[in-house]
C-alpha cells in the first residue's frame, strides 16, 4: 500500500487554480442584451439541439481545463510514492550527514548523465525515505566543505529543494575536511552518507573515516572515465621578453589504460598552432610551441585537446606580460677593463653583443654609484665580488627580491661575505677559503635545472679555490652544484616572490679554466632563464584564493573581469609602483582581466586543479574505520533502502498525463467546433 | 391617408347593414331591383304582398328585391403582450400602434362610405367593445380606444373570436389586426364560425421586420413577452434555423386562411400603414 506525497507540498496550494478556468469562463463569457422577443418559442425551436450540445461542449471544455490546471499544479508539487504502514512508520528518526562530492570530476559525463546529477538523484532519494522527525545535513564537497544549511535540520523539504539547485564545483575536493564536517554536525551520532566518484587522488590523503558515526560510502561512477587532460601550461621564460624565442610547455595526462595519440591545440593572440603527442597508458607526455612575441604587453591564451567524458580538464590557460628588455644590474667596485676580475667576463658572457643576447640591457656599476632609480627598476641583480654596497642599497636589493625581482651574487673576493644578504635567508653561510693547486672538480645534482647542461660538461673543469660552506640537509633542494668537500657551489634558491643564486666558483682566471671554458657563458645564460621561470609556482585553482600584481599606471581604477566580462570584486592590497590585488576566489577557469583605465593591464590563467584530472578511483577498502565506527560502501540503491521503502517519482506520470489532456483539449477543439450557439445563462422552461 | 382617398372596402359577400346603402344585400327589401317571390308568414310586412298575383292566384306572395344594404365592418384588435414589440436594433412603431394606425384608416374608409364599423380590443379576452355604428362621432370613439390601448397579458385569439361573434348581430367583414403568435385549434375554429355565417374575413398578420429575421447583435439574453422564459443566444449562428422555422410558421397560417376564404395580409410594422392598406385594397378588388 503506498501514498503519494510531494517534494514541494506548498506548491499544492496551487490547486486553488482548478477555480481559474471557471472564473476565466464566467469573467469572458458573452453579455448579450436582454430583448423581449414575441416569437420566442420559434427561437427555442430553432435552437434546441444545439444548446443541448453546447452546453456538453462547454462543461467538458470546462472539466478538461480543471483538471489540467490541477494537473499542473501535482506536477510542480513533485509527487512521489512513499511507502505506508508498519515498516515505515517503525523507523525511528534519524540524524544523517549526506557528503556531495561536487569537485570538477563529479562534471564527467557517463553514459549521458553527469556524475553529480547521479549523486543529487541518490542523495535525494535518501533524504526522501528519511522517516519523520529525522534531521540532516547536506554537505557540497569542494575546496572547502560547503553545508547547504549550516546545521543539522529537520525542514527536509527545503534541504531537498536546494540539493536539487546544487551545482558541482570547479575546484579539487577536500574529502577530509567535509568529513570532519559532517562528523562535527553529527555530533557523534548519525550516519554519514558519502556520494563520489572516490578519486584516489583527493582520497589518498583520507587517512581515516569519521570515528562514532556509521559510514555509508556510494560510488557514483559506472565504470572507468575516459579522460585525457592538460595538467599543466606554462611558458619559458615565463616573463618573456619581445623577440625572444620562448617555448609554451604542455603537459597532458593519459587516465586511460590504453596508449594515446592526442592533438593539442595552442591558440594565443597571433598564434595557433598544433601538435600531437604520444601518452602512454596513464603516463604523461609533453607538448612543446615555440614562439616570439613581437608585442609588448600581457597575452593570454589556452592549449586544449578533443573533448572527453570530462571536458573541463581538456583546456588549460596561460598568460604572461611580455616585456621589452631584461634590467640586468651588474654591480661591481672592479674596472671595466680589469681582466682580473670576475665583473670582466661576466659582463662579457652576459651580453657579448646585442645581436647575441636580445632582450638583454646589462647596466654596470660601483657599489657606491647606485642610485634608487637603478635599483628600484632592475629586473636582474648581478653582484660580483668586489662590491661595496651601502646599507641603503642592501635594504632596498633585498626587498626587491622579495617582491620578485631575480639576485645573482658572484662569490668570488674578500667582499663576497657581504652579498650574502642575510635577509634573504641564504642555503649557506660561508667559512674559510679553501684553495686547490691542482682544482677541485663539482658535482651536478640530478634535478633538470639547465635545459642544455649536463653534469657530463663539468667533468672537465677544475676550481682551485671556493668558500667552504655547509649548507643544511633541509637546503640540499637548493643545491645545484657541489663540491668534494660538501660545500656548495652553485644554489638556486626561492626569496620571497623573487629567485637568489649563489656562484660559489672562481671566476678569474686564476682560480681555473672555469671562465675560459664555453660552459660559462652557458651556465650563466642557463641561470637567467632559470631565475625567469615563474618565481610563485603555484597555480590559480578556481574556489581558492589568489592574487594577482599589475603595474600601476596612471590613477584610474584597476578592476577584475571574470572570463566572461563580469566584475571581480577584489581587495587592494598593497599599490605603490605596482598594485596588488586579491580577488575574490574565481568560481570558473579561464581568463581574468585584470584592467586599469579600461586597458588590460595583466592577464591571470585560473586553471583547473590537475590533481581533479587522474579520475582513478582508489579501493575503497583501503579506507581505515574510525573508532567505533560502521563503514559500508553500496553501489547503486543496493542496501539501504529496500524495495518496499523505495520511494518512485509520481511526476512523469502527471507530466503525460498534462501532455494528454493538452492534446486532448486541442483535438476536442478541432473536431467539435463551437456551434457558435452561445451557452445557456439560464435554461428555463419556455413560457407560453 | 392621401392614400386611401380612391379606394373603398368593397364586401366579397353581400352586406347585410341595418340602413340602406350602397352594397348589396341579401335582404329582400324595397329597393328597386326585383329578385324572387316569398310566400307570406305572419308578420311581413303586408307592404310587400305582390296583390296582382294574389288577384290570379288567391295566394299571397310577398315581392322580394336585392336590397342596397350599408356594409356592417368589425375590427379586432390584438392588443396582447407579443404586440408591444418594436425591434431592439431596427426601432419602428410597436405592433399595437401600427395595427391601431391600421384599424383607424379602415375605420376611417368604412364610415366615409356611411357603413357601420365595430371594434374589438381583444388579448385573453375581449377587453373593450365598440358595437357597430355609422356615424362619425363611432370613428371618434374607436380613435379613443385605439389609442388608449396597452399591450400587455396573454392572448386567446379563438376565445375572443367566439366572444366577438356572439355580439355580432348581422354578417360583414370582420378585419383581424394580430401577430397570430398563439394562433391553435379553437382559434380556427372560430375562424370556421364566422366563415360559416358568411363573414368576409381579412386578416392583417402584423409583424416586426426583426422577427422574421432575429435583431442584428451579437449576442441577446431573449426573453418571452407573454412568460417568463428567457436564454442567450447568438442571432448569428442561429438566424437560418430561425427563419426556417418563422417562414414556416407565416406558411402555415396562410395556408390556413387560403384555406378558409379568409384574406391574409402580411402587415410588417417597417412599411407605410397607409399604403399596405391600399395595395391590401386594390389586390382585394383585383381579386387577388
Amino acid at each position: 500500500m503506498t501514498w503519494p506525497a510531494f517534494i514541494n507540498p506548498w506548491l499544492l496550494t496551487g490547486l486553488a487554480a482548478v477555480s481559474l478556468p471557471l472564473l476565466v469562463h464566467w469573467l469572458t463569457r458573452a453579455r448579450p442584451r436582454r430583448i423581449a422577443f414575441p416569437p420566442y418559442k420559434f427561437l427555442v425551436e430553432a435552437c434546441a439541439g444545439q444548446q443541448a450540445i453546447n452546453r456538453l461542449r462547454t462543461i467538458l471544455l470546462l472539466i478538461i481545463r480543471c483538471l489540467l490546471v490541477a494537473l499542473l499544479a501535482l506536477l510542480f508539487a513533485r509527487p512521489f510514492i512513499k511507502p505506508v504502514g508498519a515498516a515505515a512508520n517503525a523507523q525511528p528518526a534519524r540524524r544523517v550527514a549526506l557528503i556531495l562530492d561536487a569537485s570538477l570530476s563529479m562534471r564527467a559525463v557517463q553514459q549521458g548523465v553527469p556524475l553529480f546529477a547521479r549523486a543529487q538523484a541518490e542523495a535525494a532519494e535518501i533524504l526522501r525515505t528519511l522517516p519523520a522527525g529525522s534531521e540532516a545535513a547536506v554537505i557540497l564537497e569542494g575546496a572547502s566543505p560547503r553545508p547547504l544549511l549550516p546545521a543539522l535540520s529537520e525542514n527536509i523539504p527545503a534541504l531537498h529543494d536546494l540539493l536539487v539547485k546544487s551545482q558541482a564545483t570547479y575546484e579539487a575536493g577536500d574529502p577530509g575536511a567535509a568529513l570532519t564536517l559532517a562528523q562535527k554536525l553529527l555530533d557523534g551520532n548519525g550516519t554519514i552518507y558519502v556520494f563520489s566518484d572516490f578519486q584516489k587522488s583527493n582520497w589518498e590523503g583520507v587517512r581515516e573515516l569519521p570515528g562514532g558515526v556509521a559510514c555509508r560510502l556510494r560510488p557514483v561512477t559506472a565504470g572507468a572515465i575516459e579522460n585525457v587532460a592538460v595538467t599543466e601550461a606554462r611558458m619559458v621564460p615565463a616573463s618573456p621578453i619581445m623577440g625572444e624565442p620562448v617555448e609554451v610547455i604542455c603537459t597532458v595526462f593519459n587516465c586511460t589504460p590504453r596508449p594515446r595519440e592526442e592533438t593539442v591545440r595552442l591558440e594565443m593572440s597571433e598564434f595557433n598552432q598544433e601538435t600531437r603527442v604520444m601518452l602512454p597508458p596513464f603516463g604523461t607526455g609533453n607538448a612543446v610551441f615555440n614562439v616570439s612575441f613581437s608585442h609588448a604587453g600581457p597575452v593570454a591564451g589556452s592549449v586544449s585537446l578533443a573533448p572527453d567524458d570530462l571536458r573541463e580538464d581538456d583546456t588549460r590557460y596561460v598568460t604572461a606580460t611580455v616585456g621589452k628588455a631584461l634590467d640586468v644590474v651588474l654591480v661591481t667596485d672592479a674596472d671595466e677593463a680589469d681582466w682580473n676580475s670576475s665583473a670582466f667576463y661576466i659582463g662579457r658572457a652576459l651580453a657579448p653583443s646585442a645581436e647575441a643576447a636580445p632582450g638583454i640591457h646589462l647596466l654596470r656599476r660601483r657599489g657606491q654609484d647606485l642610485d634608487r632609480g637603478i635599483l628600484e627598476t632592475a629586473d636582474v641583480f648581478c653582484l660580483a665580488a668586489p662590491a661595496t654596497l651601502s646599507g641603503e642599497a642592501q635594504e632596498i636589493i633585498a626587498r626587491r627580491v622579495n617582491e620578485g625581482a631575480r639576485l645573482i651574487s658572484f662569490l668570488d673576493g674578500p667582499t663576497a661575505p657581504a652579498l650574502l644578504f642575510p635577509a634573504l635567508n641564504p642555503p649557506f653561510e660561508l667559512q674559510g677559503t679553501v684553495t686547490s693547486e691542482s682544482g677541485d672538480a663539482v658535482t651536478m645534482d640530478g634535478r633538470q635545472t639547465f635545459g642544455e647542461l649536463e653534469a657530463a660538461d663539468f667533468s672537465t673543469v677544475r676550481f682551485r679555490r671556493h668558500f667552504q660552506n655547509r649548507p643544511p640537509n633541509s637546503r640540499s633542494g637548493d643545491l645545484l652544484l657541489a663540491f668534494p668537500d660538501g660545500s656548495a657551489a652553485l644554489t638556486i634558491s626561492p626569496a620571497g616572490l623573487g629567485k637568489m643564486v649563489l656562484v660559489n666558483l672562481p671566476l678569474t682566471p686564476d682560480g681555473g679554466d672555469f671562465v675560459g671554458h664555453p660552459i660559462f657563458p652557458a651556465l650563466l645564460h642557463e641561470l637567467l632563464r632559470a631565475l625567469r621561470q615563474d618565481a610563485t609556482g603555484g597555480i590559480i585553482t578556481p574556489g581558492a584564493p589568489w592574487t594577482v600584481e599589475v603595474p600601476t599606471a596612471g590613477e584610474g581604477a584597476v578592476t577584475v573581469e571574470d572570463p566572461n566580462g563580469k566584475p571581480v570584486k577584489a581587495e587592494i592590497l598593497s599599490s605603490g609602483r605596482t598594485t596588488r590585488l586579491a580577488p575574490a576566489a574565481a568560481l570558473v577557469p579561464g581568463i581574468y582581466s585584470v584592467k586599469q583605465a579600461g586597458a588590460v593591464a595583466a592577464y591571470a590563467a585560473v586553471n583547473v586543479d590537475p590533481r581533479e584530472s587522474d579520475t582513478r578511483p582508489m579501493a575503497l577498502e583501503n579506507l581505515k574505520p574510525g573508532p567505533n565506527a560502521a563503514v559500508t560502501v553500496q553501489h547503486g540503491e543496493e542496501g539501504e533502502v529496500s524495495n518496499t521503502q523505495k520511494t518512485s517519482d509520481f511526476w512523469p506520470q502527471i507530466a503525460m498525463g498534462v501532455l494528454i489532456l493538452i492534446a486532448g483539449e486541442m483535438l476536442f477543439l478541432a473536431l467539435w467546433r463551437s456551434p457558435a450557439t452561445a451557452s445557456i445563462a439560464k435554461p428555463r422552461e419556455a413560457g407560453s | 391617408m392621401e392614400a386611401l382617398r380612391s379606394v373603398r372596402l368593397r364586401p366579397r359577400g353581400a352586406a347585410e347593414g341595418t340602413f340602406a346603402g350602397p352594397h348589396k344585400s341579401h335582404f329582400r327589401g324595397t329597393a328597386v331591383e326585383f329578385a324572387d317571390y316569398r310566400e307570406y308568414s305572419p308578420g311581413d310586412d303586408i307592404r310587400l304582398v305582390d296583390w296582382k298575383v294574389f288577384a290570379r292566384t288567391d295566394r299571397h306572395y310577398l315581392r322580394l328585391y336585392d336590397a342596397e344594404r350599408n356594409l356592417l365592418t368589425y375590427m379586432v384588435v390584438d392588443k396582447s403582450g407579443s404586440m408591444e414589440f418594436s425591434g431592439a436594433v431596427k426601432r419602428t412603431p410597436a405592433k399595437l400602434e401600427y395595427s391601431a394606425r391600421l384599424a383607424a384608416a379602415l375605420g376611417y374608409l368604412v364610415l366615409r362610405e356611411g357603413d357601420e364599423l365595430g371594434l374589438s380590443m381583444v388579448d385573453a379576452q375581449v377587453n373593450q367593445h365598440l358595437p357597430a355604428a355609422a356615424s362619425w362621432s363611432q370613428l371618434n370613439r374607436a380613435l379613443d380606444l385605439l389609442g388608449n390601448a396597452r399591450a400587455g397579458g396573454t392572448t386567446n385569439l379563438g376565445a375572443c373570436l367566439e366572444q366577438v361573434f356572439a355580439q355580432t348581430k348581422r354578417r360583414g367583414v370582420l378585419a383581424l389586426m394580430s401577430d397570430f403568435l398563439d394562433v391553435d385549434e379553437r382559434f380556427w375554429k372560430a375562424v370556421d364560425l364566422f366563415r360559416s355565417s358568411r363573414f368576409d374575413l381579412m386578416f392583417f398578420h402584423v409583424v416586426h421586420p426583426e422577427e422574421m429575421d432575429l435583431p442584428d447583435v451579437a449576442a441577446a439574453r431573449f426573453v418571452e413577452t407573454e412568460g417568463n422564459g428567457s436564454f442567450n443566444a447568438e442571432p448569428d449562428a442561429v438566424r437560418a434555423l430561425y427563419r426556417q422555422r418563422f417562414d414556416a410558421f407565416l406558411s402555415e397560417i396562410k395556408a390556413n386562411c387560403q384555406a378558409r376564404g379568409c384574406d391574409w395580409y402580411l402587415a410588417k410594422t417597417s412599411d407605410d400603414p397607409y399604403g399596405f392598406l391600399r395595395n391590401c385594397f386594390l389586390a382585394r378588388e383585383n381579386g387577388k
